[in-house]
């Protein structure tokens, strides 16, 4: 209750300061619709032109990245694995890893060329989980959406694929569908909005944009990857 | 640290502080070449964006929204964030942030903190309050563990903070813990990644600032690029956030224009590696992520800022663009000015936060060229707001009495009477080069009264030989004599 009443004092301090008595029980909401970001990459409108614009942009930040039909994936994602070495796995326990038929190709690689996955299991605790993403060599996602402008994916936290998969390992795969790629920031924002205002009960503890390997400038300004986060990161564009 | 500092405990004057920083060769030209690059790749991106001002005025309007409506809004922002189960706290000062800081850690049992890069957590100087608790801190922004490892060396830009240090210098601190390999950045950056992932998968605590609160979410954001603020919301089982209480905005979409302008008015790069939104908690079936998340919303001196002609400095993003283009902190470094908040936004905030007394000098840091306000991605009129300092300094505070009046005084005599000038600039065409060792202009140490403090941290170009007005009869003369 002590927090209660500093709170009041506090927000009572900040009204004073507006020169007003309390707090507002409503205000007029900000019209986000009719501002100048509407007209940033007019010329980006198709589902063509975001791809492409997107797949520039990867190409300004050094993110590699390959397209392939759906049918495709299963053997994309194996030759990705091999591109970046192999070694330990770590996958998230989601419907699209059965829907692409990774979990039985994963199944028979296991223990082949140094091959090793795993699962990130969420019954098995934290410890366990943090351990596996932490000394795997790849991570792979299912990024939630994605951004042409800035070659960004959104990746969300969710129970069967944890903050840490995307993050502790050498290299992060992220398999992204070419439907989820906005155009920019805004048309993604508003989606998140939306998703909050209908379901905020459900909404992710954790949506991250990532757009490249972690870097650094601190010392003399030059540029090295791979700080705290993936030294690599790398796209498989699903066209569905 | 709290806001003000000095350089290696010495008690300075701000003279003998800037003296010393021009006097560091390295620090200098390393700030100039940063400021440089920054504000090189700004302007190529800025180019790329047709909107860029009317960006900067929709921001403007945004963040005065904010402002104009800050306790609905945080408010609701704690509303949302407790919904989502974060647990919420209001510090109207520092020392009650801190104190709240230390009762979550004895709450937890915690004894191992991580933290990524935080103004405010420098603002309180919650390092040290922790650190005397026995608990054991780490940095893990690559620039700031530097730091810390170089004995808690204070930043010298809000950006990249230990621009000051070169690779060397770098290499021979690693070396005291472990480091046997060169000065190459990438062999000095991989070190890093190894010492601190081992205090990642071992701390308790996980302390970030956030850059932006979502009032209609409760969501507190992160803007990086090497990850370090992910790995703390990611791996220990209890976040901590300090926020400035001005951080917030309405919502989601908000963050669109403001994000853009920010990533791209400060590192000159359209999006940062990482732009992390969390959203209370873990879940309940969710094993990574914090089980606790802490939200402080921080006062210390901004509701007074609120209610005071210099409201303005309160939509501040943090950008760094405003260091980047002033004159003055290009040359004086960022150490030049003793406070954590340097340059053009540092002259501005630092006074209302310490006091005028405390902080009299640095609304003189600054020529008033107006390139800060014309860079500034919120549009604040800071160099209007330095002057208003400076008019507040001498018209209500007593500054700039003294010797200062009796050399206005003197000036006033000269430069009105017509004999006494015309003497004065015929004389100092004779003797200024004289004391001028190339015979230009007058650098530092000029055994002369008042000169001297003007030529210790600028160059006086020493006066013509030939007046202009002498220059400009003879040029008449000639033109006519030429028709």
């Amino acid at each position: 209750m002590l927090n209660e009443q500093h709170k009041q004092a506090f927000l009572h301090n900040v009204s004073l300061a507006l020169g007003r008595n309390e707090v507002p029980k409503s205000v007029e909401p900000y019209d986000f619709t009719k501002g100048p970001q509407h007209h940033v990459m007019s010329e980006v409108q198709t589902d063509d032109e975001i791809l492409a614009r997107f797949k520039v942009e990867c190409d300004k930040l050094a993110i590699q990245y390959t397209e392939v039909d759906p049918s495709g994936l299963k053997d994309a994602v194996i030759k990705v694995l091999e591109d970046y070495g192999g070694g330990k796995v770590i996958c998230p326990d989601v419907p699209q890893m059965e829907k692409y038929g990774l979990n039985e190709a994963f199944a028979e690689l296991e223990g082949k060329d140094g091959l090793h996955f795993v699962k990130w299991e969420p019954a098995r605790g934290r410890e366990y989980n943090i351990d596996n993403a932490q000394d795997a060599n790849i991570g792979i996602t299912f990024p939630w959406m994605a951004i042409a402008e800035t070659a960004t994916v959104l990746q969300e936290s969710v129970a069967g694929s944890g903050r840490s998969v995307g993050l502790l390992p050498i290299t992060h795969v992220a398999i992204v569908h070419r439907s989820t790629i906005k155009r920019r920031m805004g048309d993604t924002m508003v989606a998140l909005r939306k998703q909050f205002q209908d379901d905020p009960a459900n909404f992710p503890s954790a949506v991250v944009h990532i757009s490249g390997p972690s870097s650094t400038a601190d010392i003399e300004l030059v540029r090295v990857v791979g700080v705290h986060g993936p030294v690599n990161v790398t796209y498989i564009i699903v066209n569905d | 640290m709290a806001i003000l500092y000095n350089l290696n405990g010495k008690e300075q004057s701000f003279q003998e502080r800037v003296k010393d920083c021009i006097a560091d060769d390295f620090k200098h030209k390393a700030i100039t070449t940063a400021t440089d690059v920054f504000y090189g790749n700004r302007s190529a991106r800025v180019a790329e964006i047709p909107e860029w001002e009317d960006l900067r005025e929709e921001a403007r309007r945004i963040r005065n929204h904010v402002l104009d409506n800050l306790d609905y809004y945080l408010a609701q922002f704690a509303e949302n964030a407790e919904k989502a189960g974060s647990k919420v706290y209001f510090a109207q000062t520092d020392k009650e942030a801190v104190q709240q800081v230390i009762e979550i850690f004895e709450a937890r049992g915690a004894k191992k903190m991580v933290k990524s890069k935080s103004m405010m957590s420098e603002e309180i100087g919650i390092n040290h309050a922790l650190i005397d608790e026995g608990v054991e801190v780490f940095e893990t922004d690559l620039a700031e563990i530097i730091l810390q490892l170089n004995n808690w060396n204070p930043p010298s830009h809000i950006v990249v903070p230990a621009l000051h240090l070169e690779r060397n210098a770098i290499r021979d601190i690693f070396h005291n813990y472990g480091y046997q390999g060169d000065e190459d950045p990438e062999r000095l950056t991989k070190f890093i990644r190894g010492f601190i992932r081992e205090k990642f998968l071992n701390a308790d605590v996980g302390m970030t600032g956030c850059n932006f609160g979502v009032a209609e979410t409760g969501s507190c954001t992160l803007v990086t690029n090497e990850g370090n603020g992910r790995m703390s919301s990611s791996v220990p089982n209890t976040q901590i956030v300090l926020m400035g209480m001005e951080r917030i905005v309405p919502s989601f979409e908000a963050l669109d224009v403001l994000v853009a302008l920010l990533v791209r008015s400060s590192v000159g790069s359209k999006i940062t590696s990482y732009f992390s939104l969390t959203t209370g908690p873990r879940r309940a079936d969710e094993v990574d992520g914090p089980e606790e998340q802490h939200i402080i919303i921080i006062d210390n001196g901004r509701s007074k800022i609120l209610a005071s002609e210099f409201r303005d400095m309160l939509r501040c993003i943090r950008c760094g663009a405003c260091l980047n283009i002033c004159p003055v902190y290009r040359h004086i470094t960022g150490h030049g000015y003793g406070s954590i908040y340097p340059g053009p936004m540092g002259i501005v905030l630092t006074p209302l936060l310490v006091g005028y007394d405390k902080a009299s000098a640095l609304p003189w840091a600054s020529t008033l060229c107006g390139a800060c306000s014309d860079h500034c991605p919120v549009k604040i009129p800071l160099h209007e707001l330095i002057l208003r300092h400076r008019q507040i300094l001498v018209e209500e505070q007593g500054y700039g009495a003294g010797m200062q009046n009796l050399v206005f005084k003197a000036a006033g005599v000269g430069l009105a009477h017509a004999g006494l000038y015309n003497m004065g600039t015929k004389v100092g065409a004779r003797v200024m080069p004289l004391l001028a060792k190339d015979r230009k202009s007058l650098k530092e140490n000029v055994s002369l009264p008042v000169v001297k403090n003007w030529t210790q941290s600028r160059d006086m170009d020493v006066l013509a030989k030939e007046k202009f007005r002498d220059w400009f009869k003879k040029h008449e003369a000639e033109k006519k004599g030429g028709k």
